[in-house]
């Protein structure tokens, strides 16, 4: 079932001679774990900014669920980006609290902000917390400060932090580009793992093509805001990441690692 | 010559300022002769009062101290207002900008005045003009800080969909925090010697008895007041200077 659709979308950033991302068609279904590719400038991030409307797109349309949501604002955008978890490249947790209570600030959202706002959540939650954090390995973290932690450590608790939002979809942008190789193979497998028991639709801009290929069930290839194909993982070929990236970037990405 | 552009700048607008104030070094010379004579008058001082006036010591202590609080209060939700980090509205930005710039603008002499005007020659005229003068300092501060902070905790509260109020508590506070304490203490030693001076126009504390003692030419009384204030003045910044190194660790 498709849970995200975008027709004809386009962004261009005020004062940009050219727009960042034009004319893109795509769908995405359930369950599914898409990745993202494209040299940089591709317009990678805009696009996912785009779809939980941290971007306003200047052109085009959004459907979640089966719904218009090109413009929504306000409480109604707020309450769908409640289902859409974020993963940000740098994590960009609250470094100065402690692991549980920033897997808690995921449900922000969800809970009264009277009672949040005075640091209160239920018994249920904290549990729940707990359990995301022993799941991904966590459990002996979760009174440290953030900060203290290392970097594959602190993306496992912004993945906790999505999906104790218990989202549909989670658009992650470039999450293991911090990250040593063993690492971010290791952080990329929980991700995957997770959304594929939670049925979760994950979204996953990732500059190494051969994560993409290990990963991703579907990828999207970008160039210039332009959406080039768009092709399950088995039907990729040396020629389409020739296509994007202009070389023959595949066989020198690989002998990187 | 550029690589000295900085440094004759400031020599320009030192002599630029200078020049405005009609100081010369010959006047200032002359100035310091003066206040020989007038230091040679106030010894030696006579401590013989300032037990009968601590009261009024502990009560300049306590307007510092209910003004930094008040203050700090009103200058915070002025701040985040004012921030463009944690309010994305740019027309209440500027409202608030404005107004916290425009309580700093009125000298703190005019404010004591005008409240001692408003209330009476009383202390809470001095809390007053002290709230506000609390409220000024912090809240550009706090403001300053607030513009600076990581956005990106922030950002990630506003993409998981919490409300406005979350947002701070989560986003911003753990940041500004520490700052914002600091600032307090800051502020506090600060007005410690306002509340004396502000006691000069007659709004309450020891500040209204030097101004007495000054103006019956009791030189002797004005300096053991003064020592006084300074010992008082020393401890509670030292005690508060420790206090701001342990928060700035945090
Ligand atoms: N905030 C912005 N303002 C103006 N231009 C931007 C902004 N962010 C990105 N761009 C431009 O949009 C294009 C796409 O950028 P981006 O989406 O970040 O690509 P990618 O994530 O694939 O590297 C680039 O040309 C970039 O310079
Ligand atoms: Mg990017």
């Amino acid at each position: 079932m498709s849970l995200l659709k975008t027709v004809g979308l386009g962004m261009t950033y005020s004062g940009a001679p050219q727009p960042a991302l034009t004319s893109v068609n795509f769908e995405a279904n359930e369950g599914e774990f898409i990745a993202v590719v494209g040299p940089s400038g591709a317009g990678k991030s805009t696009f996912l900014r785009c779809l939980n409307q941290l971007i306003t797109p200047t052109e085009g349309q959004l459907f979640f669920e089966g719904e218009e949501t090109t413009h929504l604002k306000g409480e109604p955008l707020r309450h769908l980006r409640t289902r859409i978890g974020f993963i940000f490249q740098d994590y960009n947790l609250q470094g100065r609290l402690s692991v549980l209570q920033n897997v808690l600030t995921g449900l922000l959202g969800q809970r009264p902000a009277l009672q949040t706002t005075l640091g209160i959540w239920s018994k249920k939650d904290v549990e729940k917390a707990h359990w995301l954090l022993r799941d991904l390995g966590l459990s002996d973290q979760s009174q440290k400060r953030a900060d203290a932690l290392s970097g594959g450590q602190q993306q496992r608790v912004s993945i906790a932090r999505a999906l104790i939002q218990s989202p549909r979809l989670i658009l992650a942008d470039e999450p293991v580009a911090s990250l040593d190789p063993p690492t971010a193979h290791a952080v990329l497998k929980d991700l995957k793992r997770v959304a594929k028991e939670e049925g979760i639709t994950v979204l996953i801009n990732l500059h190494h093509i051969d994560l993409a290929l290990e990963y991703a069930d579907r990828i999207l290839g970008l160039r210039d805001g332009v959406k080039v194909w768009d092709q399950p993982t088995s039907e990729t070929s040396e020629s389409s990441f020739t296509e994007i990236y202009g070389r023959n970037l595949k066989a020198d990405d690989l002998a990187k690692e | 010559m550029r690589k000295h552009l900085p440094l004759l700048t400031f020599l320009g607008l030192f002599i630029w300022a200078s020049l405005g104030t009609g100081v010369s070094l010959p006047k200032f010379v002359e100035g310091l002769g003066d206040m020989g004579r007038f230091v040679k008058e106030m010894f030696p001082a006579d401590f013989s009062e300032v037990s009968a006036v601590w009261p009024d010591f502990v009560l300049t202590l306590r307007m510092a101290w209910v003004s930094t609080l008040v203050g700090a209060l009103l200058a915070y939700p002025f701040a985040l207002l004012a921030a463009g980090t944690t309010t994305t509205w740019k027309s209440i930005n500027g409202l608030f900008r404005l107004l916290l710039n425009g309580v700093r603008t009125v000298p703190d002499l005019l404010l004591a005045s005008l409240a001692v005007a408003l209330f009476g020659a009383n202390p809470s005229a001095g809390a007053v003009a002290l709230t506000l003068f609390s409220m000024g300092i912090i809240g550009k501060l706090l403001f300053e800080t607030l513009e600076s902070i990581d956005q990106g905790p922030l950002e990630a509260m506003t993409a998981l969909g919490a409300p406005w109020i979350a947002r701070l508590r989560y986003g911003a506070l753990p940041l500004a925090l520490p700052q914002f304490l600091t600032y307090c203490l800051y502020v506090f030693e600060i007005n410690i010697r306002v509340a004396a001076i502000v006691g000069l126009v007659g709004a309450g504390g020891i500040g209204v008895w030097m101004n007495i003692n000054f103006d019956l030419g009791q030189y002797q009384k004005v300096a053991a007041l003064l020592v006084t204030l300074f010992l008082v003045v020393t401890v509670i910044d030292a005690v508060s200077t420790r206090i701001r190194k342990a928060l700035a660790q945090a």
